[in-house]
Order: C-alpha cells, then structure tokens, then sequence
C-alpha cells in the first residue's frame, strides 16, 4: 500500500513538474514548435492537457489551428520571376520582360535585339512597357558633391631622422676639425712629408749606420773589392763607405728642433765604439701610434663608413685627413669606432 | 598607396561616395559620416591598398557602413523618419524623383546594386566583388530590382 502510494505521488509530482513547463506564459513557443512539427510527442500530450485546461486561450488557439497552411501558394508571377532565362531561349510572352530587361542593360547581342523588336512588332504595351524599362536607370547628380574634402586629405610624413643623424655626425665632425685646428696651435702637419713614415726610415737609417757592419755595407765591400782595382782610387773601401753614408747623412732633410739621444737596445758589436747619439723629432706622439694598434683590433677591414660622402667631402675641403669608422658588435670582435681629423685620432672599443 | 595617392582618391571619388551615401540614408548628415568613416578605414589600410584598387575598396568600405548604419538606425527606429521624408518627392510629374521614391522602396541590397550599377558603371562582377555576392546573384537582383521600378513608376504612369 505504501509503495502504490509512494509510485502514485512521485507519478503527481512528475506531471505537476510538466506542467508548469508550460504556462500562459510560454505556451506560445511550444505552440509555434508545435506546428513547426518541432514538437516532441510528450511535449504536444502536455500542450494539449494545457489547453483543455485553460479553455480561455482556446479560442486563440482555434484560430491558429483553423490556418490551413496549404492555402499558402505562390502566385504564378512570383514563381516566374524566380525562373531562370537564357540568351538562348526563344522570346515568348512569359519571358519577353527578361529580354527587355537584358536589352536595356545591354546584354543583348544584335541578332536577339532584331529578334526583340519583331516579337515586340506593333504590340503598343509591350512598347510601353520595353519604353519604362528603359526609363528605370539613374543618372548621378553631378550637383551634389562632399564639400569638406579637406577634413579627409592626409598629410605626408618624411621621415627626417636619417638626415638629422647624418647632419648631426657632419656637424661633430666639423666640431673636432676645428678643435683640433685649433689644439695644435703652431705645429701642423705638412701633408707632403709625413711625420712618423719619415721619422722611422730616418731612424732605421741612423740605425744601420751606427749598427755597423751591416749586410749591406759588407756587400758593398766584397763588390768594390773584387770588381775594381784595387790600386785604383776607389780601393779605399772603408773610406768610401764612410764617404756615402756622409752623403746619406747630407740628403736627409733638416729638422729645426732636434733632439739628441743616445740609442736604446741597439744591439751592436761595436758597443765599445763612440756612438754618435740619433736625432729624433720631439713632437712624434707614440700614444697615436697606440691608439691605431689598438684600433686595428677592431678588425679595420671590416669597419664601414656609414658617412663616406661627408667625410670625404670635409677632407677635401679642409685638405686634411678625414676618416670615420664604426664596427658593429659580434661574438669575436666588439663594437668601437674610430675617428680622425687631421692629427687628432679618436677611438674606442666597447665590449 | 601612398599619401599623395590616398589624397587623389579623394578628390576623385568622395563625391561618388556621398551620392551614394545619400541616396541610400537620404539624410545628408548621416551621408557625410558615411564619408568620412570609408576614408577613415582606407586610410588605415592605405598601405595595404593599391591605388587602382582604391575605388571598389572605397565602395566596398562604404557599403558595409551604409548596412551597419542602416540596422542600427533601424533597431532605434530612426529610419522610419528618414524613409517618411524621402517618400515626399518635390513633383510628382519628375521622372526623377518618383524613381527615387521607388528606389527607396527596394531592398537595401537591390538599391546599392542598382546605384553601383548606374552611378559608378559597375559590371555584374565588380559589383559582386564588392557587396560579396556571385556574378549570378547579382544579375538576378538587378533584374529584379528593374522590374520593381518599371512596375512602381507604369502605377503612377496609369494614374496621371
């Protein structure tokens, strides 16, 4: 008895739950899906208990049901129009708008156009009718215009870095040249006879001299010695090599302030011997000299000139050497630059 | 494209975009927003855009702003205002606007292809390029529409 009770309450709360699925509110929807034929058959059971419940919205419902859906037919011009013609086809009454239409848009050959104006013949409204279709195109109102046509106008950019940063690099340029134009004061550089060339042939020279005996000289030697006669005047050997290197001595160009040093390492024989102490120019700066050793660990081959045309241009103008050059960092080599006007020579290597 | 190309366009098809605008929105403000959302959205694309390609792009750009425009104008009932004033024509004897009442009457897309059409000269291809429809479909719907305005101006041709 208890169970029966328990199935028949449980069986209650189930169509009370079912029913309050639908309401006066929602019915309308199951009703669409109804005859939508969306409509589960448990859920039309329920819309049905529904409506035999609530006889007032019956009346509504009736209505809805009593639509008959087949009575819903397309007119036979609706379904000509989506009927498809082709330029092949023969003109007839059903289609002879088609042909008009495609006439008037200029479709139609000359052949099917002479076809056109026979079938239209002497029938007054298809004349009219080929007259309106004809009329049905727009022209533009060439009067009516967008005035503001400013307000759309874009401004062009140029993208000015590229010449800021190059006149900003002439301008540091230009800056250091005439720094070190004036750094210099009275000792400038004569262009023609190059300063540490000179100075270390000069030195190289002096050097063998006083670094005797030499290959050379030596050669010299055996070569007077076995060629000429030796009661002639040029039998005196030592004599005459003395008598040259003089003349070596002579040729050399004269420097206005010399310096004299005696020779350091110089690794002779002939320690013993007076050395005549070398003249070497005061003003030869080694730390120039350090500097391009160490600029040539930047790899120079490989260092470019981004600002070639300026550079050359300041140096042909101000007659001086002008160089510039950089050297992107890679993983063998760091990055630096190295600069130089003239004289003055700037470097730097950053790891 | 570039600026001085974009500046070209312009001059040569800002007044094709109003007109086309216009006639759409009959609303001569509503136009000029039209204009300047299209150039607006070029402009950002101008360097994705060639210069010969500039005109249907322009057009597409301002086609898909006239729909935006015209759903959200109807979803505020605006529109229904602005088709009351564009029904009125000046004269009822000018061929002209009784066509424009009856162009009015078109679907959205009919009008656009029928304006394409006639203002700009548009083949059946470019047109479908630039409202995303085949070359078919377009030339059904221009039939369609010549036929729903030769039907529209023949009524007030019988009744004058």
């Amino acid at each position: 008895m208890r169970v029966r009770h328990s199935k028949n309450t449980l069986k209650d709360s189930i169509w009370l739950y079912k029913m309050e699925r639908i309401s006066i509110f929602n019915y309308e929807a199951f009703y669409l899906d109804f005859l939508e034929g969306n409509l589960s058959k448990e859920d039309t059971v329920l819309l049905q208990e529904f409506l035999e419940a609530n006889p007032d919205l019956k009346m509504q419902d009736e209505s809805l049901i009593g639509f008959d859906t087949e009575e819903i037919v397309l007119d036979s011009s609706s379904k000509e129009q989506l009927k498809q013609s082709s330029m092949e086809d023969e003109i007839t009454t059903e289609n002879v708008s088609f042909f008009m239409i495609s006439d008037a848009e200029g479709l139609l050959d000359g052949s099917k156009s002479k076809e056109l104006e026979l079938f239209i013949g002497h029938d007054k409204q298809l004349a009219r009718e080929k007259e309106l279709y004809a009329k049905v195109y727009f022209k533009p109102d060439e009067s009516v215009v967008f005035a503001d046509k400013d307000s759309l106008k874009r401004k062009s950019t140029i993208v000015l870095w590229p010449y800021i940063s190059a006149a900003a690099a002439a301008c540091v340029i230009a800056f250091f040249l005439v720094w070190s134009s004036q750094d210099n004061g009275g000792i400038r550089n004569n262009n023609e006879t190059p300063v540490v060339a000179e100075d270390t042939k000069k030195i190289q020279q002096e050097q063998r001299q006083n670094s005797f005996p030499s290959d050379e000289v030596g050669e010299k030697e055996t070569k007077n010695n076995s060629s000429e006669n030796p009661n002639s005047e040029g039998s005196k050997p030592v004599e005459n090599s003395q008598q040259n290197i003089n003349e070596e001595q002579i040729e050399v160009p004269a420097v206005q302030v010399l310096e004299k040093r005696r020779p350091k390492n110089l690794i002779t024989t002939l320690d013993e011997k007076q050395i005549e102490p070398i003249a070497r120019r005061v003003y030869l700066n080694p730390v120039s000299v350090g500097t391009q050793q160490d600029y040539a660990m930047l790899h120079f081959s490989e260092m470019d000139n981004p600002i070639e045309p300026i550079t050359k241009m300041i140096s042909k103008q101000t007659n001086s050497e002008v160089e510039f050059r950089r050297a992107k960092k890679s993983k063998n080599k760091p990055h630096g630059f190295f600069l130089k006007i003239g004289k003055f020579e700037l470097s730097r290597k950053k790891h | 494209m570039t600026a001085k190309e974009y500046n070209v366009a312009v001059e040569n098809y800002s007044d094709n975009i109003f007109r086309f605008a216009l006639k759409h929105l009959s609303n001569e403000m509503s136009a000029k927003d039209i204009v300047q959302e299209t150039f607006t959205k070029v402009w950002i694309k101008h360097e994705e855009v060639s210069y010969d390609k500039v005109k249907s792009y322009l057009f597409t750009t301002a086609y898909h702003a006239i729909v935006d425009w015209v759903k959200k104008e109807k979803r505020s009932g605006d529109i229904e205002h602005v088709e009351e004033t564009a029904k009125t024509p000046s004269s009822v004897f000018d061929v002209r606007d009784v066509l424009t009442t009856a162009l009015n009457k078109l679907p959205e897309t009919q009008k656009s292809l029928v304006l394409l059409r006639d203002y700009e000269g548009y083949s059946y291809a470019e047109i479908g390029e630039i409202m995303g429809l085949s070359e078919a479909q377009v030339k059904v719907y221009i039939f369609r529409a010549r036929k729903a305005l030769k039907e529209y101006i023949k009524r007030l041709d019988l009744v004058i």
